[in-house]
């Protein structure tokens, strides 16, 4: 790139780097600069990403879950598990492949029946693994401190199988006892506390619960804590599963979720219910999953010699301060501005924008015109494409599944479709209908926006290579 | 998925049917490995390696699977797996 943020050249030693003179060093550290030594000073360092996992409908791994997406399959269907006389929905997103691990290997959170915890557990595995690193890998001389690794790890809504479980056991009982597990499955940061377990790291834990926008959240809060040089490494994202009676009537009532017209195309054929940017999109398809992002400093990908897929380049965060649920076009529109803005680059440098598109009526709608308006001419160039029409919404993952995917789009040079995409006249942008695209990228945008109105967007750029 | 069945033990005053049903609750609700072995004097703490929190989450099971209700003044008491299954024999509901 022109501005050479982009050329990552992997610096085994370089001496004087940041390295101020009068810190004194372990005698038996053999040279280089320390992981801590950029704490506190937030002097705002590169941000890799070097790890990505993640469960979703289409395969419990993101390498499953990238081939059937570039595939343009959908893992939307009809479920015999969700009858008519409990859901109002039963077309949804199922991980119909996945098992949790024996007590053997996960331990304490065998007892948490809690599917969330589950996919957290499993796509950060999937993760830290991609990123080469080891469970319970001791500190090291290559840098390696347990101590100074972040779990940031949410969920929107966390473990409501477990507690629509324990309702229903309860209510058979003649006493008022209820399993000890209800409380320590459903605090949301409980997949946070299983992966520190299970990795063996001891930094900061954050749960963001940010509904829909929660796995981006962790994103963002990861690049902060790395470049504040509170952390060298970040396990970032989020993980959700809600597919149960209340949660699935309390988003129809609302008029959230998919409710085609008599003779829809989805009575057909379900997976066609989810129809991002589409004329006739009529709501969105629940889903559940997990996605995983591993950041890193740039000082941690040197020492540790960690491979970057990709350089986290900005993010932004910002409230709506207008509604509960529905989106606000302005601050959606200054939350992209400003991911852009604190970028450094121009419009035309990012070729890819993964979409939050829902498919429902409104958000794909103020979504296209905030695009538009950041992205002025060089809309014209932008690929745009929202995976959830494969995937459903996995609400809180859906973010994180996201991020992950469009940062593997960035290093294959490959954007995956939108699925059952049919044209909407007022919504004019480059939609990727129907089949994955090669584009040769240097930079995508990766947004998502949240019921209590809370939004983010992150740039990644290409690592040249 | 398969269940996993507790190997049969015995020698204990009480039936060994009971006994191995209570004992298979015991270890699906703790998720006590499927090595772990269980006899009848096996102490829950000490021997089993349940914690005071897996204790609650057993003596739930128990009631909700054999329909019997444990006085929660009684669990101090229920401190083996045959303490626990005649406490259970003595309330099962009569058919």
């Amino acid at each position: 790139m022109d501005n050479g943020r982009l050329d990552f050249r992997p610096a085994p030693v370089d001496p004087g780097h940041r390295e101020p003179e009068d810190l004194e060093r372990p005698q038996d550290w053999g040279g280089g600069p320390l992981m801590g030594d950029q704490a506190g000073r937030g002097q705002g360092g590169r941000v890799f990403v070097v790890g990505l996992g993640a469960v979703t409908c289409l395969g419990s791994t993101l390498e499953e879950t990238w081939a059937g997406l570039i595939a343009g399959r959908s893992g939307l269907k009809r479920h015999e598990s969700m009858p008519r006389d409990r859901f109002l929905q039963d077309i949804a997103g199922v991980v119909e492949t996945f098992q949790p691990g024996p007590a053997e290997m996960i331990g304490e959170a065998a007892k948490l029946e809690v599917r969330s915890i589950h996919f957290a557990l499993e796509a950060a595995r999937e993760a830290w693994r991609d990123a080469g690193l080891h469970e319970r890998q001791t500190p090291s001389r290559d840098g390696f401190d347990p101590d100074r690794v972040g779990v940031l790890v949410g969920s929107a809504l966390g473990g409501m199988d477990l507690f629509e479980n324990e309702v229903a056991k309860a209510a058979k009982r003649t006493t008022l006892a209820v399993s000890p597990y209800l409380i320590p499955g459903l605090i949301i940061n409980q997949e946070a506390g299983q992966i520190a377990r299970q990795l063996g790291v001891f930094g900061p834990g954050f749960a963001p619960a940010n509904a829909c926008a929660s796995g981006g959240h962790a994103v963002a809060l990861g690049g902060m804590m790395i470049r504040a040089g509170e952390i060298d490494l970040a396990l970032c994202g989020a993980s959700e599963s809600a597919l149960t009676p209340m949660i699935v009537n309390g988003f129809a009532t609302m008029k959230a979720l998919y409710a085609g017209k008599p003779g829809d195309r989805a009575e057909s054929d379900p997976s066609q219910a989810s129809r991002p940017f589409s004329g006739d999109r009529a709501g969105f398809v629940l889903a559940e999953g997990a996605g995983m992002i591993v950041l890193a400093s740039e000082t941690a990908v040197e020492r540790m010699g960690l491979r970057p897929h990709a350089e986290l380049l900005a993010w932004a965060v910002n409230s709506d301060g207008h509604h509960m649920a529905m989106p606000h076009g302005a601050r959606i529109e200054a939350c992209l501005r400003t991911a852009l803005d604190r970028s450094g680059l121009e419009p035309e440098a990012i070729g890819h924008y993964n979409a939050h598109g829902t498919s429902t009526k409104v958000n794909d709608r103020v979504e296209t015109q905030a695009i538009k308006a950041v992205f002025g001419s060089a809309v014209s160039n932008l690929a745009v494409a929202s995976i959830k029409g494969a995937l459903g919404h996995a609400l809180g993952a859906a973010s994180a599944i996201e991020a992950a995917v469009a940062v593997r789009s960035l290093s294959q040079g490959i954007v995956p479709p939108t699925l059952n995409y049919q044209p909407d006249p007022e919504l004019d942008l480059d939609f990727v209908p129907h089949q994955a695209r090669r584009i040769d990228l240097s930079a995508v945008m990766s947004a998502s926006f949240g019921f209590g109105g809370t939004n983010n967007a992150l740039i990644f750029g290409r690592i040249a290579s | 998925m398969t269940m996993r069945t507790t190997p049969p033990i015995s020698g204990s005053a009480v039936a060994d049917d009971l006994l191995s049903q209570v004992a298979d609750q015991v270890r699906r609700a703790a998720k006590l490995p499927a090595d772990r072995i269980m006899q009848p004097s096996s102490r829950l703490v000490e021997d089993l390696g349940i914690d005071s929190l897996d204790l609650v989450g057993v003596m739930l099971q128990v009631q909700d699977r054999f329909g019997v209700e444990i006085d929660d003044d009684d669990v101090v008491k229920l401190t083996t797996l045959e303490a626990l299954t005649t406490y259970v024999a003595q309330r099962l509901p009569q058919v």
